[in-house]
Formats: C-alpha cells, structure tokens, sequence
C-alpha cells in the first residue's frame, strides 16, 4: 500500500492504494467514481479516457500513482453547478448517445480537443476521437456533436 | 495486473544504482504504454517497476549545431508536434503522428518504443535514415552507439541490464534532402504495421541522388536499412524506372514472416511497393528543399 | 388525427443520465461485501482433463471458493435457449467443461476478496490436461475419421432443410447457371461494454437475484433457473444500463456461473470477463461455407436457387441447431423463384460458440446472394437494380420467409433514391470501359495523412481505381412464425395524468425506451413528458417479454406498448365521457387534454379523469395491460450502394462513400433509426473490410485476442455517409413501423464487394476484403476465387 494524493475534478483526495493499480481502478473501485468505463483495459477502446493536465489518456494505462501531482478530470468533472457542458447538451440534442458506454470517455477527448482547437474541422474532429471505440452510432452523430459543441462554445466566448 | 513492487528513485543517478543492482528483476517505466499491457497479459513478470520521479536530462528537445537531441522520455505526441522536427525531420513526425490513439501518444515516449525493440517500432525506421545516435547510462558510465545497431531481435534492444536510453541524437540532414515515411495498415489509426518504410534523399545539383537512404519496418526481426538497394540509387540520376529498380532490391532484402496481420509473401511485394513510392515522394521533396 | 409525438426526433430519454457517468451498468454496481469471480480457461483446443489440482487455490488468503466440473450440479445446458414452439434446444454443456473443447473452454472458477487475489489463486490451480486431437474448419468436422467432440457418434449438430417445386426442373429451364462457393468470416459482436458481465447474490431466505447486461432478461431467468436446478420463481434478474448489445447478450454469457459462485459463497460476486476472454469465450458470428446455385432466363427470371450451406457451429450449439434455419429463410425470402432447394448443416468444431451477432445469419446468406447477382447481372448485360427489381418479391407475393402475404415494400422507392445519391448512371460500368479504370481522385494522395493505406502515391494514381457497387437485403421485423414473440407491457396512470410504462424491454443502447414512451404518450394522448419508464428492468416487476432480438423491440414489443396504452386511454375516455357528458366517439385527446369534437364547452383534463378514477366515485386506478405476440412480420427492405477506391498495387480498398436508403415502415423516432443503421453500417463496413479471427491450425488460439488485431473501425476509418429513409407503412406494427435494428449492416459487405468489381473488374469471394486477399484476385491466383462453373447452355 501506498499513500496517494490526487486531484480529481479540483478536488483533493488521500487514498490508500496498491501501486500497481491503474489510476483507472481506483477512481472506479475507490473513489467511486464509475464513469470512466473499462473496456479493454489495454488502451483501444477508450473507454477509461480520462484528461491529465487537460491531455486525453487512458486510465488502464496509467498506474494511479502516476497521477500524483496532476489535474486529472473524469466526466464527473464536467457539469458545474447543475448545469451540463455544452459538449454534454450537444451529445443530447444531436442524437450521439446510444448505449453511453463510449460517451464519457469520448465527451472527454472531445473536451481537450475543443480546449485546443476550438472550431475544428471534421478532419480534426475524427483525429481527436480516434482512440475512442464506438460500436453503436458509427460516429456520424458524435462527430456532429462535437462540431456543433465548437460552436456553441465559440458563441459563448464571442458573447 | 499482477503485482509487483514500485520504486521510485529520485533520479536518473539514483536510478541507475537499482537497476544495476536488480538486474533482470526490475522493469524500467517510461510512457508504460508497452509495458502495463504485458504487464497485464502476463507477457513479463518483474518483480520491480522502476518509475524516475524527476525525469531531468531524459526529457526535452535541444537543437545544437550538428542536430537535434530527443529526450529518451519526450511523448510521441511532442515529437509529433515539434516544430523544430515538422520542419526538419518530417517523416519522423508523421511516423509518430501515425501512431497509436491520441491518449497514448500523450504517454508513450520515443525511448520507449525504441527500447521495447518491436520490428513493428514507428519511429524506428524514420531515425534509422536519419542516421540516428542513442546515448545509454549504466551505473558504469555512457556511451553512444549508432541506432542500426541497437536493435538486435524482437523484443531485443542492445541494451545491458541495468542500462537507460537517455537520449536519441539527430544529425542535422542539411539542404537538397527530402524523406518520407509510408505506414501500411487496414485501419488508419490504432494501426501497427504490416509494413512501414522510410527514405531520405539528397538531390545532387545534376539531379542525381547524392545520398540515399531507406530504412523498413515490420519485414524482418528488426527494423533494418537495406544498403543494396541504397548502392543502387546513389550517384545516378533519378528514375521511376530506377525507383522501381531499388524498390526490388528492398523487397529482396527483407525477411518477413507469416503472421495474424499478413504473409511473408504479401509483406516482401508491399516492401517493394511502398519502398518505390516513398523514394518519389522523396525526391519531389528533396527537389522542394532545394529550390526554398 | 394528426400525430404528433411519433415521427419526432424526440431526444432520449436517459441520454442525461449517460453524458455524464451517472448511467449505471453492471459493473459500476456495488454490494457490500462484493467478491470478484475469474475463470480459468483451457488452453487446449481439445483435452481430456484428468485432474484439477485446486488446493493451493483453495489455500490462499483471501479466497472463498474454487469451482471446477464436479462442484457445477451436473446439469447440461444450452446458453442460448430461447424458445421457438415445438422445437427442444440440444443441451450439450455443463456450466465447466467436463472435456476441453476449445482454447478458452471454462474448466475452474473462483471468486475472492479482490482481483488480485482471484488472479493469484487461477495461478494456483494446477490441471492435467491430456490433449486430444482437433478440427476447426466445419468441412474437416464433417469427414469420416473427424476427432469427435461429443457422444453423439457425429459432429453434425442440427441439419434444415426447405424445398419449394423442384430445382433440377428449374435448372432445366434456365438459359444460365452460376455456381460459386463464398465463405464468411468468424466476426464478434464487440459492444465496447464487453459481454459476460454480472453480478449475483444468493440471499439468505434462498433467492437469488442476477444482475446482468443481457438483452434477454426473462430468457437469462430460464436459463440460469435452468442450469443451476433451482426453481425459476427463487431467480431474480435485473438489467441495468447495457454498453450496447448486437447479439453478444441474446443468451447467458456467466450468468449461471457467477450464479454458482454466489450460491458458493453466499455473498454477491461480480464476474467481469476481461476483452481476452471475449474472444477467446463469447459468441461469434457464424463462419458460413456457402455454394450458391442459381438458374436464370436470359431475361434475368429465376428459374431456380439451391443453396448448400455448412455452418461452423464452435464447440457447443448454442443457438447453431435452429441456426440453419434463419439461414435458409433468408435465402428463400430474398427472391421469387418458383423452384429452391436449401439445405443448411451444422457441424461442430474445437472453437469458440457461434452464436447470435446482429443480422442472425442474413449477411452471410446476403452476401453470397448479392455477390452472385452482380455477377449474374453482368453476365446477362442487365442493370444490377434491374435484376434486383424484376426478381424481389413486393406487395400482392407471399413472402417466402414466413409464407405470409408482404404487408408493404418500400424497396423501389430506396433503389431509386439510393441510386441518385450515388451517382449510380454516371458512375457504374465507367471503370471498365475500356479497361482502364475511372482513375481516383488526386486530391486524396495527398493528405498529408502518414498511416492512411497507400497514400503518397504522386504519380501513382493509374494504380487507383474507382467504382460503385450496390446489394439490396429484406429482413424481419421479429422471428414469427419460427419464434415465440410475446410481450408484457402495462400503462398505470398516475393521479398527475402522468404514466409509467411498465415493460421489460432491453433497451442496450438502440433508444427502444424513448420510442415506448413515444407511443404511449401519443397513443393516450399526454405530453412525452409526462410519461415515465425505468431503464432498469426487473423480471419481478414486469410481465414476461422475449427480450430484444431479431429486429424485434419496437415491432412487437411496441405493439405490446401500444395495445396497452390503448387499453388505458379507452378507461380515460369512457370516464371522461360520463363526466362531461358526451359520447366516448365524440372525445379526443390531445396534450392532456380530453376534448369533444361537437361541443368545444366540453372538455376535461386527463389529470382530473384519472384523480377521479382513484379518488373519486371509482376506486380503481387506470391501467391498461397487454400480453400478445404481434400478428405478423412484415419484411424490412433496403438498397444499399457504396462507392470504393481500390490500390491496385498494394489491394488496399478505401471505401468512399456508403448510402444506405432503408424501408423502416414508419420511423417512430427518425433519429434513432439514422442512429441505427449509422451504427450497423460501422459494422457491416468491418465484416466487409477489417474484421476476422481465425483459428491457428497449430495451437487452435484464436487469432485475435484483442481490439489492436481485431480491427474494430475509428471514426478515421469512417467513410460519408448517407442515410435515407423511406416509409412504406406496415399493416401490424405499432403506427406502421417495422424492424431496424439488424438490417443496417446485412447488404454492406455485398455492396463494397460489387463496388470493388466496379473498380477493378473481380468479384471477392470470401470475407473480409484483406488487401492481401484483394491483391491475390487481381493477380487471378489460384485460391482467391473459389471454383465459378458458369454453364451457359
Ligand atoms: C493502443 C496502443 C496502440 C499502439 N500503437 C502503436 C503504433 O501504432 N506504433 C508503435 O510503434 N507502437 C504502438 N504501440 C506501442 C507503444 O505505445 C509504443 O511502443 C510506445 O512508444 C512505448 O513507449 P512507452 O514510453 O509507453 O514505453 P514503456 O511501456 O514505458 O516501456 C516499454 C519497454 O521499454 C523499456 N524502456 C522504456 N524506456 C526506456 C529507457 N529510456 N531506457 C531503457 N528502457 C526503457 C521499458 O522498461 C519497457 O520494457 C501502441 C500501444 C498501445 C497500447
Ligand atoms: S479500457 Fe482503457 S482503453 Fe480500453
Ligand atoms: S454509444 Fe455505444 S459504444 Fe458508443
């Protein structure tokens, strides 16, 4: 066992891990924080994805003690104050959730790829989510989400 | 994930003591991208991982007056990136771009994917007709060794135990030259290769080949150069007739195997064929550097 | 009146609940106590195990039991066991392997405090294995002298048969016959939840509740009931949230085992199979050999269709005996003829279960039918939408499939419309002309993008053909008459005017929830909002529903829905019609509101009829309740079309563009429909393209084991596309709709497959269209193509 601080979604955590353990894990099966999903647990899916530092990674990856001094964000992190992210309200209207299990991980790469680029292109867009495995939608409704969460986001920055 | 026992030396310096003295028992931990999932398959079984907490002088870029110096431990993703590399060295930021999914870019280093010695390895053949150097430190002290000679098996780098890859040297390529890199997969991400090649060519004045380099990947146990094919091309005037002729002189170079992912047969005529389009691509970029 | 909630592209319902974690699957579950489950797998293709040695396993701190063959009850069961009447399911496995069968067959099981220490105690456990022979391609099961896999004396598991008139007759007639011989590919559901996820608990009063992400909750009941010996009113199955389903949860996955191991233990157990163990473990699409014998006038009639079908079955069979049969309906449905024989045999082999994957046996049959219709249509010198239109049975036929008259056809509305998309008059037959090739664009050699397949090809595009192709498919709506279809589904109205819907259904993720309370709220004439139903199914709380499969959910699960919620506003209304006075015909109702269509004084809101039901002078609360099977199963028709780039050099084929136009009856949500076939399209562009294991004659081990070689596609490798949906009203379904969860991916192998001809002038006779493969028909090796005996008489 060891000690492990870690900043999740700007909240400060102290727990006891077994540091051979995937950050992955102990966010699911210690802090309770289901919405990284596990897939693969071998870095295809996506599923885990997390954001370090704002940076997409994949948390079956990335042993816990790893995330020791970083930012890490899980789709926990993203409503604030009641209110949805404007990726959240564009994967609701536009249609791209189906069964959901792709969705946290992918509203995440979405995120660092918006908090970069913030009016990508459709070229972009799929580079920013090649990692992350969708077996229901075909992408098509995703990549039109995060396209019109680009604008949304633009509009709100231009106000 | 099987258990192991995590050390977290302060530094390289210190680093180096424990992986001389743990020897075969321990695992170095650079991106992990390699090693969790051998980890997790039971592929490898240390009893200790080793993870640097102060990654200082393993990481970064510096740009000197011979070349270009990549930090054992700089991300994929960085080196995708660099300016410096997209302007100097762009097949080598294509090859790394070509890798993987994003998040593992974002972790993966370039020492990582050298040490791991895969023959499947992006990076490799880029740095090998780039000509590239490796620094490694042992608790004896360092050395450098070209790259061509750091591989020397699946799954086998030159590497004595207890020793780090601190750094990758490149030298500059200088003017008239142009490289490419060409991966073959089926999808075009998450795809390691059936067959990758590399090239770089120098453009004489006369529009001969003054210099010619071409390095495969995934057709051998090791990504290889082929200097039978290179002899070819150099000091003659370029061709699609001569490309054509080294391309088959590549393509009797390699030793593929039968795998999951495709014949010897199908990866010795791919080798041919992409070997042959990247030297045009090449060429017409060698002739862009020489005009600007 | 005019609808106005069905046809919406209403959002979903729990789509809130998904964006953000919240949406709790199996695995996010928690019980206090919770034990983790691992099995340990054979590593044998084929082994008499002559000992297990568990007792340093047994040993270990931490774990609280070890399971093997002879602690399971002994009792042989089938995973896949749904019901069809009159037919016995063949059980032929016990919950661990007595006898390995192939890599990956269960033979011990644990569960322990954490996953270390479960994986720690596999490691311990020690078996002698004595390895037996092996077969992995059907054909060589078949053979005299074929290691056996069970008692039976033979490997054939099931054997259908279905003639109409008389094929040799109709051979005579023909002006023409092909023969050709496909073979499909051994293909994974891969929802990205894997399947074999579950958590169980036997309680102390002897009831035992399974969690389970299945799309079958009242089937895995029977099946885990079943399989343990316990009385199936003592099983509890709850579904939460499933991560997508596709065919891989249409039958127990470890429900049963995890089932063992808490009844072991006594305390709840979650047993999570690792993305390995999918492929080494879980259901696959059928590997189908498939010779396809077709006679045709020189007008393009059919005279007569013969198809000889060999299935791979794996190790044990599952859904494999009643599998040939789907199989040979398909191919008897798909096209008039008046003379056909079918003949589908199931055989054994020491691999991994086939089983159900989306499309239930159609994109095999589909592709080797559609394969061969493009060459017929080439051969005759007829337009490929010509053949298909001339010969696809419509309305005024019976269908074939399930000799019931076709309620409506969309189909020559899709063609057309799918063709003009395309650019189907510019641009088929333009490659060959000449034998030249319609050159692709030089625009996509020059990405810039490093791993896309052969790209930097300057001066290079001669070696870049173009060409278009096109399939047409009809699938179900349900299984009837074959299946058994019922649904449960009750409407309880609230004293708000609000409703729940209670209903089993196994919503994995295709939206089916929302489109049940679309059709509540427009059938009892509420708000969509006002209308409640728990993603979380609970067998003892809901009436008994098949589950989700065969393109089913909306068709008859929905027709449950419907007939129920009618049920319920036929209550508000005759309330309704006392209280105000007026005539229950003379009342509508619409947005809440119940009015009279002569006296617009009249009028009450639904909220008040049903506090009057319950409070006032009745006392009973409004419910409506429905348990029946629909009354048909009209056929689902699409065309659809795909526009290909293929590298001669390297065999790489780039697939431009996909149109899929798909007669759905009516879309009760358009959005989910898109969504739907958007999806099945992502994999039918795999099976064409990508996706494949293949067992290693040398060890028996599957060939992929994980998602970098089983090549899933990203949203790089997505082409455009177009979907197009046509609306050719069923007669039964609720609000006219049809099936489309399955059909979107049935045609698309076929079409890139014929577009690839286009392209380069070679039909592909096995799946997937490798580049290896590819390259090898170009240079007309022997061995890309099977044996193509065109007589022309
Ligand atoms: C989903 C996925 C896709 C991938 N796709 C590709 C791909 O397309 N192309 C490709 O080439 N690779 C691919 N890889 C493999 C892998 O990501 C790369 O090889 C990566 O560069 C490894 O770097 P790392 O830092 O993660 O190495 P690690 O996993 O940390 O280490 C790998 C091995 O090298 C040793 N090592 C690492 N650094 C050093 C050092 N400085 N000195 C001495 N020894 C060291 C480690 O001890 C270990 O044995 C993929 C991996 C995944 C999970
Ligand atoms: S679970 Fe981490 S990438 Fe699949
Ligand atoms: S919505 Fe199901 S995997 Fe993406």
């Amino acid at each position: 066992m060891r000690k492990i601080a870690l900043n999740v979604n700007d909240e400060e955590y102290s727990v006891e891990a077994k540091p051979h353990h995937s950050l992955l894990h102990v966010l699911r099966e210690q802090l309770g924080l289901t919405g990284a999903k596990e897939g693969c647990g071998e870095g295809h899916c996506g599923a885990c994805t997390v954001l370090l530092d704002g940076r997409p990674v994949n948390s079956c990856l990335l042993l816990a003690v790893e995330a020791e001094g970083a930012r890490v964000t899980t789709i926990e992190g993203l409503a604030e104050g009641g209110r949805l992210h404007p990726i959240q309200e564009a994967f609701i209207n536009q249609g791209a959730v189906q069964c959901g299990y792709c969705t946290p991980g992918m509203i995440l790469s979405a995120k660092a790829l918006l908090d970069e680029i913030p009016d990508p292109g459709e070229k972009e867009i799929r580079e920013a989510i090649s990692g992350n495995l969708c077996r229901c939608t075909g992408y098509v409704k995703i990549v039109e989400a995060i396209r019109a969460a680009g604008k949304a986001l633009a509009a709100t920055r231009g106000a | 994930m099987p258990k192991f026992e995590l050390l977290e030396p302060a530094d390289t310096r210190e680093a180096l003591s424990l992986l001389s003295e743990l020897g075969e028992r321990a695992r170095l931990l650079a991106g992990g991208t390699d090693l969790m999932v051998n980890l997790r398959r039971g592929r490898i079984r240390p009893e200790y991982v080793v993870r640097i907490l102060s990654k200082e002088g393993l990481q970064g870029f510096s740009t000197g007056s011979t070349g270009l110096r990549i930090g054992a431990m700089a991300t994929i993703r960085e080196v995708a990136v660099h300016p410096a590399i997209k302007e100097r060295f762009p097949a080598l930021a294509r090859a790394a771009l070509s890798m993987a999914t994003p998040q593992v870019r974002n972790r993966a280093t370039i020492g990582g994917n050298l040490c791991n010695a895969s023959p499947a390895a992006d990076t490799a053949p880029p740095l090998l007709v780039h000509d590239a150097e490796v620094d490694i430190s042992g608790a004896a002290g360092s050395r450098t060794m070209p790259l061509r000679d750091f591989f020397q098996g699946p799954g086998a780098a030159a590497l004595q135990a207890g020793e780090i890859l601190t750094a990758i040297r490149v030298p500059d390529p200088g003017t008239g030259v142009g490289a490419a890199f060409i991966k073959l997969g089926v999808r075009k991400a998450q795809e390691i290769a059936i067959v990758s090649v590399a090239v770089l060519l120098r453009r004489g004045a006369a529009g001969q080949v003054d210099e010619a380099r071409i390095a495969l990947g995934a057709v051998a146990p090791t990504p290889l150069r082929v200097p039978a094919a290179e002899d070819e091309l150099r000091s003659r005037p370029f061709s699609l007739e001569l490309a054509a002729r080294a391309a088959g002189l590549a393509a009797s170079a390699v030793e593929p195997i039968d795998d999951v992912r495709a014949t010897a047969e199908y990866r010795r005529a791919m080798a041919g064929v992409l070997v042959e389009r990247a030297l045009v691509d090449a060429w017409e970029k060698a002739a862009e550097n020489c005009e600007g | 009146m005019a609808l106005s909630i069905v046809g919406k592209r209403a959002i979903r319902l729990e789509a809130p609940e998904k964006v953000t974690g919240s949406a709790a699957f199996v695995a996010d579950l928690k019980l206090p106590g919770l034990l983790v489950g691992k099995v340990l797998r054979s590593p044998h293709p084929h082994a008499r195990i002559l000992n297990i040695d568990t007792s340093r396993a047994r040993a270990l701190a931490g774990v609280k039991t070890v399971v093997t063959f002879t602690d399971t009850p002994g009792i042989k069961y089938n995973a896949a066991a749904h019901p069809a009447p009159g037919s016995v399911l063949l059980r032929d496995q016990y919950l661990l392997a007595d006898t390995a069968r192939y890599v990956g067959d269960p033979v011990a099981a644990v569960a322990a405090v954490d996953e270390d220490t479960a994986a720690e105690a596999l490691d311990l456990i020690r078996v002698d294995y004595q390895p037996l022979p092996f077969v992995l391609e059907a054909e060589a099961a078949m053979a005299p002298g074929a290691p056996l896999l069970h008692d039976s004396g033979r490997n054939i598991v099931g054997r259908v048969e279905f003639t109409l008139g008389d094929v040799e007759d109709g051979f005579r007639e023909a002006d023409h016959i092909f023969e050709h011989r496909y073979r499909t590919s051994k293909v994974f559901p891969c929802s990205v939840e894997p399947p074999g996820v579950t958590m169980a608990r036997a309680d102390w009063s002897g009831r035992l509740t399974v969690w389970s992400s299945t799309q079958m909750p009242h089937q895995i009941r029977r099946i885990v009931a079943g399989a343990l010996g316990v009385p199936q009113g003592k099983v509890r199955v709850i579904k939460p949230y499933v991560g997508g389903g596709f065919g891989s949860r249409l039958g127990a996955v470890n429900e049963p085992l995890c089932a063992l191991l808490a009844m072991r233990t006594q305390k709840p157990v979650r047993l999570a199979y690792s993305i390995e163990e999918t492929f080494l473990g879980t259901e696959s699409r059928h590997p189908i050999d498939l010779t396809l014998r077709t006679g045709v006038k020189a007008d393009g009639t059919l005279t007569a269709r013969r198809l000889d079908a060999i299935l791979n079955a794996g190790a044990y069979a599952t859904h494999s005996v009643s599998f040939a049969s789907p199989v040979g309906n398909w191919f008897r449905g798909m096209y008039k003829c008046p003379n056909y024989r079918y003949e589908g045999i199931a055989v054994y082999t020491n691999t991994s279960p086939s089983g159900a994957f989306r499309g239930y046996g159609n994109p095999q049959v589909n592709f080797a039918v559609e394969s061969q219709m493009d060459e017929i249509a080439e051969h005759l010198g007829l337009d490929p939408l010509t053949l298909r239109e001339k010969n696809h049975p419509c309305m005024g036929d019976i269908w074939e499939r399930t000799k019931w008259p076709i309620e409506s056809c969309g189909l020559e509305e899709a063609l057309s419309l799918g063709a003009a998309e395309i650019g189907w008059r510019e641009k088929r037959g333009k490659s060959r002309d000449g034998g030249k090739g319609r050159a692709g664009g030089g625009s996509s050699s020059g990405t810039g993008d490093a791993s896309s397949t052969g790209n930097a090809v300057r001066g290079g595009d001669a070696f870049r053909h173009r060409g278009v192709g096109m399939a047409y498919m009809l699938h179900c709506s349900c299984g009837r008459p074959a299946l058994h279809e019922l649904s449960t589904a009750m409407v309880k109205m609230n004293e708000d005017g609000s409703a729940n819907l209670l209903y089993a259904g196994a919503d994995s993720g295709q939206g089916s929830l929302t489109v049940m309370a679309q059709i509540v709220a427009e059938t009892v004439g509420i708000p969509l909002e006002q209308v409640q139903i728990d993603p979380v199914t609970d067998t003892d709380l809901t009436g008994f529903e098949v589950g989700s499969h065969a393109s089913r959910q909306i068709y008859a699960g929905g027709n449950a829905v419907r007939r129920a919620a009618l049920a319920a506003r036929h209550e508000i209304v005759a309330l309704a019609a006392d209280i105000v006075g007026a005539a229950p015909g003379d009342l509508e109702i619409a947005d809440g509101v119940i009015r009279s269509t002569s006296d617009e004084q009249k009028q009450v809101t639904v909220a008040e009829i049903c506090r009057e039901a319950l409070f006032g002078s009745r006392r009973r609360q409004i419910i409506g309740m429905v348990s029946e099977e629909p009354e048909g199963n009209p056929p689902v028709y699409a065309a659809q079309f795909a526009e290909v780039e293929v590298d001669t050099r390297t065999g790489a084929v780039e697939v431009l563009k996909l149109v899929a136009a798909h007669d759905v009856g009516v879309a009760i949500n358009p959005a989910n429909v898109e969504g739907q076939i958007e999806g099945a399209l992502q994999q039918g562009l795999g099976y064409a393209l990508t996706e494949e294991v293949v067992h290693q004659p040398a060890t028996g081990r599957p060939g992929a084991s994980n998602l970098g070689e089983y090549k899933v596609l990203t949203a790089k490798d997505m082409p455009e596309i177009k979907v197009i949906i046509v609306e050719a009203a069923s007669r039964t379904g609720p609000y006219g709709a049809k099936g489309v969860g399955e059909s979107g991916l049935v045609p698309t192998a076929a079409a890139i497959g014929n577009a690839i001809y286009d392209a380069v002038g070679v039909h592909l006779d096995s799946l997937p269209f490798t580049p290896s493969r590819v390259l090898a028909a170009l240079k007309g090796e022997a061995g890309a193509k099977g044996a193509v005996i065109t007589v022309k008489k």
